[in-house]
């Protein structure tokens, strides 16, 4: 028993000398963003890179859907553009709190963010997941875009065997839909595995002439049921939900039935493959 | 050290007292009515804080504790200060705090039956501090630049708890020695906007949601009355 008091004893010495903090992952000045598409998941539409308004710092978003930012320990608030692959940009005006702490004379100090407050944004909304930044850094802000599901993909296959395909690459001119401008294709861009089509929310029907060039015209039909849904974000007022998308017989596209096939036959954003056809 | 691991290590500690007990256990007791009169109060001093402040360039401090027995309950309190300076290598860092601090408390003695009133107690304290510090800083930073500042916390109060055990034996006439373990815990300090505390005086580094401290005391214990005499054992 009194070996065992000892020990105790003497641990307990041990743990109360263990003082010395390391020095490795002082600050919390990294903060995250996660963009998200309202009622369907991440977005993957890419944020390229983000610039914080005042400085030189430039961030290369390395990581689909989402981005990490500095903050800076001198600051309360600071602006930040994004901007997207394409043209469009984003800014977000952000608060936050700052301290300094003394942490050892080895390891000097650290800065202690928290108090994550949205001042300002151009995003469709927004929501502060959690106010302090962390450790290494995780989201902090879930940024939302208003969903916009009406592109049906569509990928081209070609035939192996009698129960097998593989991805073809087809020239493709434009496809002119029977509503709203046509989707023409030019250079490089002509040559493709696969493409994405807008549908039509103002009836439950739409069709498209495909333009192989050399290779002639074809027409696909497709039917859908449409839905409404209003979400509780007013910027994002209703948005149209397709189903039951099937491919009208009407369609010129495939020579039969058996060679197209249905991936899911809703749609989603960001949009998904939606159909396979082995082009007539 | 989770709350849990050191309520196990207290009652560790009191184990000793237990099996005192458990040995006693065949033993006819005489039930005799408590004395919660005082019969002396002890005044002490830590000698590790003033070996420290000899030895340790860091820090300079000293600490008083006091004591007056309640029957087998005693009312402790101590004070002290203690100041910390950190100048890093280069010079391009320089911490220092000073303050003082105030504990109060309960300890209870396990030994009930030593006519000396030597004691192993487990007990309660609840500390309060006042500190300031000051930190003055050259920082270079690659992403927003290099910087220099000075912060301040000017009369900052911290309040935490403690869990404390400990012995306190009669080693000649009016002296006493002992030892005081401490789990410090609960810590809360108030507004401090620019700079986060780093060492609050009586408790430590402020970071830590929990901590040991450890007294080394040399007491001095002034009788008001003859002690009680303890029941003779049949």
């Amino acid at each position: 028993m009194k070996k065992a008091v000892w020990f105790t004893f003497l641990a307990a010495i041990a743990i109360s000398c263990l003082n010395n903090p390391d020095c490795f992952r002082l600050n919390n000045g990294e903060f995250g963003i996660n963009f998200r598409v309202m009622g369907f998941g991440a977005d993957n539409s890419v944020v390229d890179s983000a610039t914080i308004v005042g400085t030189n710092i430039y961030v290369k978003s390395e990581i689909p859907s989402s981005i990490g930012l500095p903050l800076d320990p001198l600051l309360d608030s600071l602006k930040y553009n994004f901007y997207w692959e394409g043209d469009s940009s984003d800014v977000l005006s952000l608060g936050y709190t700052s301290q300094i702490q003394f942490v050892s004379a080895d390891c000097g100090e650290r800065h202690v963010f928290g108090g994550l407050t949205v001042l300002n944004y151009s995003f469709d909304s927004i929501s502060v997941y959690s106010t302090t930044p962390t450790n290494p850094s995780s989201v902090n802000i879930q940024v939302f875009r208003c969903a916009r599901p009406n592109l049906f993909g569509l990928s081209f296959k070609q035939r192996v065997t009698s129960t097998t395909t593989k991805d073809s690459t087809v020239i493709i001119k434009s496809i002119t839909p029977n509503f709203g401008d046509p989707i023409i294709f030019q250079g490089a861009d002509t040559s493709r595995k696969a493409v994405y089509i807008p549908l039509n929310k103002e009836i439950d029907s739409a069709e498209y002439v495909f333009d192989f060039g050399a290779a002639g015209t074809r027409m696909l039909v497709l039917k859908y049921d449409t839905q409404e849904k209003l979400w509780a974000v007013k910027s994002c007022g209703t948005t149209t939900l397709f189903a039951s998308i099937k491919v009208s017989p009407r369609t010129t596209l495939v020579a039969e039935t058996k060679d197209y096939k249905f991936l899911k036959q809703t749609t989603s954003d960001p949009a998904i493959l939606n159909l396979e056809v082995i082009p007539k | 050290m989770k709350l849990s691991h050191t309520i196990a290590l207290l009652l560790i500690f009191s184990l000793p007292s237990l099996a005192q007990e458990k040995e006693k256990s065949d033993t006819t007791k005489v039930k005799v009515k408590p004395d919660f009169r005082p019969t002396g109060v002890r005044f002490g001093t830590d000698a590790i804080a003033l070996v420290k402040s000899q030895y340790d360039k860091t820090y300079k401090g000293w600490e008083f504790n006091g004591d007056i027995d309640f029957h087998r309950y005693y009312l402790s309190v101590d004070y002290g200060h203690w100041a910390r300076t950190y100048l890093s290598e280069g010079d391009s860092s320089n911490y220092a705090n000073t303050g003082n601090y105030f504990r109060a408390g309960v300890d209870v003695n396990f030994l009930k039956n030593d006519p000396d009133r030597n004691m192993f107690f487990v007990g309660f304290r609840y500390g309060v501090s006042k500190f300031s510090e000051q930190y003055s800083v050259i920082v270079k930073d690659t992403l927003w630049g290099n910087y220099s500042g000075t912060y301040n916390n000017t009369n900052v109060n911290a309040h935490w708890l403690e869990l404390t055990t400990g012995l306190r034996v009669k080693i000649w006439k009016m002296i006493w020695m002992g030892y005081t373990a401490r789990f410090k815990f609960g810590l809360s300090t108030g507004s401090t906007p620019t700079m986060l505390p780093h060492d609050v005086p009586g408790y430590g580094l402020a970071e830590k949601d929990s901590y040991w401290g450890f007294n080394y005391q040399i007491f001095i214990r002034i009788p008001f009355r003859k002690l009680p005499t303890v029941p003779p054992e049949k």
